[in-house]
């Protein structure tokens, strides 16, 4: 199985595999990459299922054929984070679109991941609804995951998109504070896709539609509701 | 197999077509290791004629301790830097990590007792008299210590070329203190390391075929400074 | 007592130096009077070259009193006045990295002279020395007797008023022998002071004024103080009186 980064830095994965497993004749290896990288994986067939957080991506594999039996698992957002005096002003916005608008104006640092993941493709989509390009000695890409992301963005005291879960783990590190936070663009829907046994005949079919069916069970959305980090709820689960 | 020639191919390919992204890589290499050797380089060199030429209380610990240090991995050098830097460390306030700074520091902190080592042995395979010829002769301290580095100028290029290669390749440090951020801290080792990571060969052959050339370039000076040095004995 | 005081280039009492925990020398007076050549005698061991050294300031020697052209210094002082002044050269002779002009210019550029004026010189120097045919050469690749000509050359264009010499006919054969007496005694006839250490009964004794006698770090009895030293030349300008 193939994940995001972001969702196994949460400890989400393995939280719901070890009792998968307790509970089928199945071992689950997990691999974590970028969402953009899970799916070619997945296209590939190096993985039999992949449980990934970028929606079009999803549609278009699932368009070509590349991949099947897509369900929409949970969800959970993205937020911004930044320097706690908020010296881009991007907070008080009304709205992703403003403060997006204001973090560019400002010229403040901005941390991207810049490696096709599910929170960099959101991050992209957000700059483009704002009209603007980002680029110039403020806007810095990392190219790495969620975690290291924001430790470069807690040193340099930088603005970054984040997703909820990676930011509840990590904040108690961290200096960065909530900037912004809500609304609809910034609603992050996680889904499982299985790899597609006609282009792929050796992936593991009856294990990835097990898996499937399991996390879209009643038990698997309770354990979902209980994954807190203190005391915070990390993922919603769908339906 | 195919896969690998293809990679190849396109290396090639980047590396013709002045691609911007492999080009800024090479640049923060040569910008970060030219400016951390020009540093370390009067440093070492002082700091070798001294343990050289004078005799002070400890001098002996000194120089095991220089050699010691050689052998500290890049790894240890690039925590041990990360942790002074760090917003939490005591030099926290400089705002120095995830920059070019930081990367400087590290790499000077790799150089130098790989340099003093070299130069020192090169100072003392040298001709003592040469100093006293030149003082006899009423060059000032200074002057004498200039002319001694003349003398053994190949002996102490082929340090500063050791020196470099060492850390223009090294990888362990320049990841950790500088973050790896493109156009600002990835150089040739950093984006290699992640563009592995993320199974895109392309770009890290290219930049491998750079840094393999610019190996050899080192060695032929590297032989041509050592050879010279011997030739005058 | 003053017309001792002017003609005395250097005097040093009280010399004891210990190098490397050995008593290399244990002098308790030693002067070196102007315009005399000065036979210096003495085996392998004796301290002969430390003793040049520390006259030339190469080697210090903090707790000797020293008075040098009459001022009174202490070891950190004499060897800073010394230096540049006097001029030491080794048994083989170091030549820097470059022709032999260069290393004849050597002096000349620690002086801050500019190149046209060293030109001449150098040229005078190098026909004085008859090294001119190898102005250009390197100076690696000059024989032994050449690069100790190089050496004296170095030194003469300095003017010195002392010349150190630590047994620099040593490996020389006869012929080169004869020709570096007779600059050493230009070196006099220019004004300069020499001190020639050898371990050699040499023939040098033809042109010596004075000898000293160095052993296992002391001068031996025979040193100008008692009244048994005998000038070796009838002719020579300075009189003990």
């Amino acid at each position: 199985m193939v994940t995001t980064t972001t969702t196994e830095n949460s400890g989400l994965i393995h939280y719901l595999i070890d009792a998968f497993e307790s509970h089928h004749d199945f071992e689950v290896s997990v691999i974590a990459t970028g969402s953009g990288r899970a799916l070619r994986h997945l296209a590939n067939g190096d993985v039999d299922i992949a449980l990934t957080h970028a929606p079009s991506l999803e549609s278009e594999l699932l368009a070509s054929g590349q991949a099947i039996n897509h369900q929409a698992v949970m969800y959970n957002d993205f937020i911004v984070v930044g320097p706690a005096r908020d010296p881009a002003r991007a907070g008080i916005n009304n709205g992703i679109v403003g403060v997006f608008r204001a973090l560019a104006a400002s010229e403040h640092l901005f941390i991207s991941r810049a490696d096709e993941s599910g929170t960099h493709l959101r991050e992209s989509a957000l700059w483009a609804m704002a009209g603007q390009k980002p680029q110039g000695r403020w806007y810095r890409q990392s190219g790495q995951g969620m975690g290291k992301t924001l430790q470069i963005a807690d040193e340099l005291d930088a603005y970054v998109l984040v997703d909820r879960g990676t930011w509840l783990a990590y904040s108690k590190k961290l200096r960065l504070r909530l900037i912004y936070q809500g609304g609809d663009h910034l609603f992050n829907r996680y889904s499982v896709l299985s790899a597609n046994p006609a282009l792929h005949p050796d992936t593991n079919q009856l294990g990835a539609r097990s898996f499937t069916t399991w996390l879209t069970s009643s038990p698997a959305k309770q354990l979902m509701r209980n994954f807190a980090i203190d005391g915070h709820q990390l993922f919603t689960p769908l339906l | 197999m195919s896969e690998l020639g293809q990679a190849s191919a396109e290396a090639v390919e980047l590396l013709l077509s002045g691609d911007a992204v492999l080009w800024s890589i090479i640049s923060v290499s040569f910008s970060v290791s030219l400016r951390a050797i020009a540093i370390a380089t009067p440093i070492a060199l002082f700091a070798a004629f001294t343990l050289a030429y004078t005799s002070f209380p400890g001098r002996r610990m000194l120089v095991t301790a220089t050699n010691t240090l050689m052998a500290v991995p890049a790894v240890v050098i690039g925590l041990s830097v990360y942790l002074l830097l760090s917003r939490g460390g005591p030099f926290g306030d400089l705002r120095l990590l995830f920059t070019q700074s930081a990367m400087i520091i590290g790499q000077i902190l790799l150089c130098l007792p790989l340099l003093i080592a070299m130069a020192h042995a090169a100072f003392q395979s040298g001709d003592q008299r040469a100093w006293e010829t030149a003082l006899t002769l009423g060059a000032t301290r200074w002057r004498a210590m200039r002319t001694v580095m003349y003398e053994i100028r190949f002996g102490l290029l082929a340090a500063v070329i050791a020196a470099f290669g060492r850390i223009i390749a090294e990888v362990g440090c320049s990841m950790m203190v500088g973050g790896n951020i493109l156009y600002h801290t990835r150089n040739i080792p950093t984006a290699i390391a992640l563009e592995t990571s993320k199974g895109a060969f392309s770009q890290g052959i290219a930049l491998g075929m750079v840094l393999l050339g610019f190996a050899l370039l080192l060695n032929v000076a590297l032989g041509y400074a050592q050879g010279s040095g011997e030739i005058d004995r | 007592m003053s017309t001792e005081a002017s003609t005395n280039l250097i005097e040093v009492r009280d010399l004891n130096l210990t190098l490397a925990k050995r008593r290399v020398l244990n002098i308790e007076s030693v002067v070196i009077r102007r315009g005399e050549i000065i036979m210096l005698a003495g085996n392998n061991g004796s301290g002969k070259t430390t003793l040049l050294k520390i006259i030339a300031g190469l080697i210090r020697a903090p707790e000797a009193h020293f008075r040098c052209l009459g001022s009174p210094m202490n070891g950190e002082q004499a060897a800073a006045f010394c230096r540049g002044r006097h001029v030491y050269l080794h048994q083989t002779p170091y030549m820097f990295d470059g022709s032999v002009e260069d290393n004849v210019a050597y002096g000349l550029k620690q002086r801050g002279r500019d190149f046209a004026q060293r030109r001449i010189e150098i040229r005078d120097a190098l026909a004085w020395a008859e090294l001119e045919h190898l102005v250009h050469r390197h100076a690696h690749e000059l024989s032994t007797g050449e690069k100790q000509r190089v050496a004296l050359t170095r030194a003469r264009i300095l003017a010195p008023s002392l010349l150190l010499l630590d047994e620099i006919t040593a490996n020389m054969d006869s012929i080169s022998r004869r020709r570096t007496y007779e600059m050493v005694a230009d070196f006099k006839r220019a004004g300069s002071t020499v001190v020639f250490a050898t371990h050699d009964h040499e023939p040098l004794e033809a042109i010596a004024d004075v000898r000293l006698e160095l052993s296992k770090g002391k001068l031996a009895p025979t040193d100008r103080r008692a009244a048994a030293v005998i000038p070796l030349r009838r002719d020579s300008s300075i009189h003990e009186s």
